[in-house]
């Protein structure tokens, strides 16, 4: 089941990045050729990309070298966060997750991973989350039908 | 929050002559060779001289003495202090110093604690076990960091000059030594603008999304004093009680913030460090404009801080809804008088900020480690609107 919520948390970045002209320009801050890990503890699941050119690549096997490790604690914290019911800088504030890197690259994940959070929950969910909302500069209509049917980001 | 963690296991040794407690400090660690780490700026107005003739006369050794730290620690200086511990054969680290001064020897410590050679391998957050034991001892020389009791050190890396932040409680000195001794020579100038920075922790401590219960009662008490003493101890340069008080609430500050973590004031005074604000400054200058962006969000908690900074009177007279509003422009009247008591400025193009700087500055404030814990979210358009009010 987390394995699953990470792989589609990673498809609606790749659908936000490519879709979201300010998530494409947070997106252009991280450092080319640049690997991040999510992990969720104790059990190692994990996923891993790949920002090459502006855009993501999945990495499937395990890279040598990971430049950013966002590492959940626990499952349960995991499954809050990745679900909408708390945000990646609340499992922050909470010590729940643990960064191996570079702070202000983490930063620069956790805001594209907030309007990401938008547009995948209904605003009764994430409107809870943030204070103002991100801006969301596609319809969430569009955003679902690339992120369903727009092939491969 | 549903959970949080608070942790500060510094002693605090306060108050006239504690530096001459530094001998004990050492014993209770069974150490006796410190390596002394200072700046050339302390070395010239002679307060490292000072200190080291107090130390010595209580019997510390002080023939390991390196005061070559730059104004922003950084990693080759870092690396440099390491090897020189190691040739020296020194067992333990007094800093005496600011920000820089004692980022540079968490840097140390942290690399001598992990049995490594290079800082720069050790970069990220809360990941570090808390390795071999390295007696540490800061004794802050400003009014403002707070960095004495802060599980956070900002180091600038020499390759790609970006500055990053290192969070881990293995940062945590042992003993934070507050003797007004040190600061008796402080400028006027400078009481203020680290005072002003102490006052910033405070309240983006208090009111930040990670604040807690305990961490809250530091920023409180720290409010509390700085509003009390910091005009007493700038009209009586000599009495060293106010400034003593101002030294113990930039610790509560230090305390506070290091549990809690800051906010968009300092994600954008981080930013313009790179433009050469000095950091109080910069805390001066953004404080009143970012109370007021946040407002909205933060009434309730800006209300709350009132009864604080203005005590019980002030707070009681005041109709609820009137609080938060009243709380800010207290905030920025009190700015505004440290300003033109000890003449400096309040406009950020007399530093040598342009126009044509912000949306550079605004890239950088929105990915700073602060912005994140920041209850209302902004965004570039946002720092650079805060910024253009403080040209
Ligand atoms: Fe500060």
């Amino acid at each position: 089941m987390i394995k699953l919520i990470l792989n589609i948390l990673i498809r609606a970045i790749k659908t936000g990045v490519a879709l979201d002209k300010t998530l494409g320009a947070d997106f252009e801050c991280l450092p080319n050729n640049y690997i991040i890990k999510i992990n969720v503890l104790p059990k190692n699941i994990s996923v891993c990309i790949r920002c090459m050119d502006g855009k993501i690549f999945n990495v499937v096997q395990e890279p040598n070298k990971v430049d950013l490790l966002v590492e959940f604690k626990d499952q349960k914290s995991a499954v809050n966060c990745l679900l909408g019911k708390n945000s990646l800088a609340t499992a922050f504030c909470e010590h729940r997750i643990k960064i191996y890197g570079n702070i202000n690259n983490a930063m620069t994940l956790t805001r594209i991973v907030n309007t990401i959070e938008c547009y995948l929950y209904p605003k009764l969910i994430y409107g809870k989350l943030f204070n103002p909302t991100p801006k969301l500069e596609v319809s969430k209509f569009k955003f679902y039908l690339t992120m369903l049917f727009g092939g491969n980001l | 929050m549903k959970y949080f963690e608070f942790y500060s296991p510094v002693k605090i040794c306060s108050g006239e002559n504690a530096i001459c407690n530094i001998k004990h400090e050492l014993e209770y660690f069974g150490a006796s060779k410190p390596l002394v780490l200072s700046d050339a700026g302390l070395e010239k107005v002679g307060t490292l001289k000072n200190v080291l003739k107090i130390l010595n006369k209580n019997k510390v050794d002080v023939s390991r003495v390196f005061y070559n730290i730059p104004t922003d620690s950084s990693t080759l200086t870092i690396n440099e202090i390491v090897k020189l511990y190691n040739t020296l054969g020194a067992d333990s680290i007094i800093a005496l110093g600011g920000g820089s001064v004692i980022d540079t020897a968490k840097g140390v410590k942290l690399v001598l604690s992990q049995l490594k050679e290079d800082i720069l391998s050790l970069e990220g957050n809360e990941i570090l076990p808390k390795g071999k034991d390295v007696p540490f001892i800061v004794i802050p020389t400003t009014c403002g960091t707070g960095s004495e009791c802060t599980s956070v050190a900002v180091i600038k890396n020499n390759d790609t000059h970006v500055k990053m932040e290192y969070i881990s409680p293995a940062l945590l000195p042992n003993v934070a030594v507050l003797d007004p001794e040190v600061i008796s020579t402080l400028p006027p100038k400078l009481v203020a603008t680290t005072s002003l920075d102490a006052l910033t922790h405070a309240i983006e401590a208090y009111s930040c999304l990670q604040r807690n219960t305990v961490s809250s009662g530091f920023a409180v008490s720290a409010i509390n004093l700085i509003s009390e003493n910091l005009f007493l101890a700038l009209n009586h340069p000599k009495k060293q009680e106010y400034k003593l008080n101002l030294l113990n609430a930039s610790t509560l500050a230090g305390m506070a913030f290091s549990n809690s973590m800051v906010g968009i004031v300092h994600a954008i005074g981080h930013a313009l460090g790179a433009y050469r604000v000095p950091h109080g400054n910069a805390m001066a200058i953004l404080l009143p404009h970012c109370l007021k962006f946040n407002q909205n969000v933060l009434a309730d908690v800006y209300a709350e801080m009132l009864l604080a900074f203005k005590g019980p009177e002030v707070y009681v007279n005041t109709p609820e809804t009137e609080r938060a509003k009243l709380f800010i422009s207290e905030i920025e009247q009190f700015v505004k008088m440290a300003s033109s008591t000890t003449g400096f400025s309040l406009k950020l193009s007399e530093y040598g900020v342009s126009e044509i700087d912000l949306p550079a500055i605004a890239n950088i404030a929105i990915n700073d480690g602060a912005a994140a814990i920041n209850p209302k979210l902004f965004t570039r358009e946002n720092i650079v609107a805060i910024l253009k009010e403080c040209m």
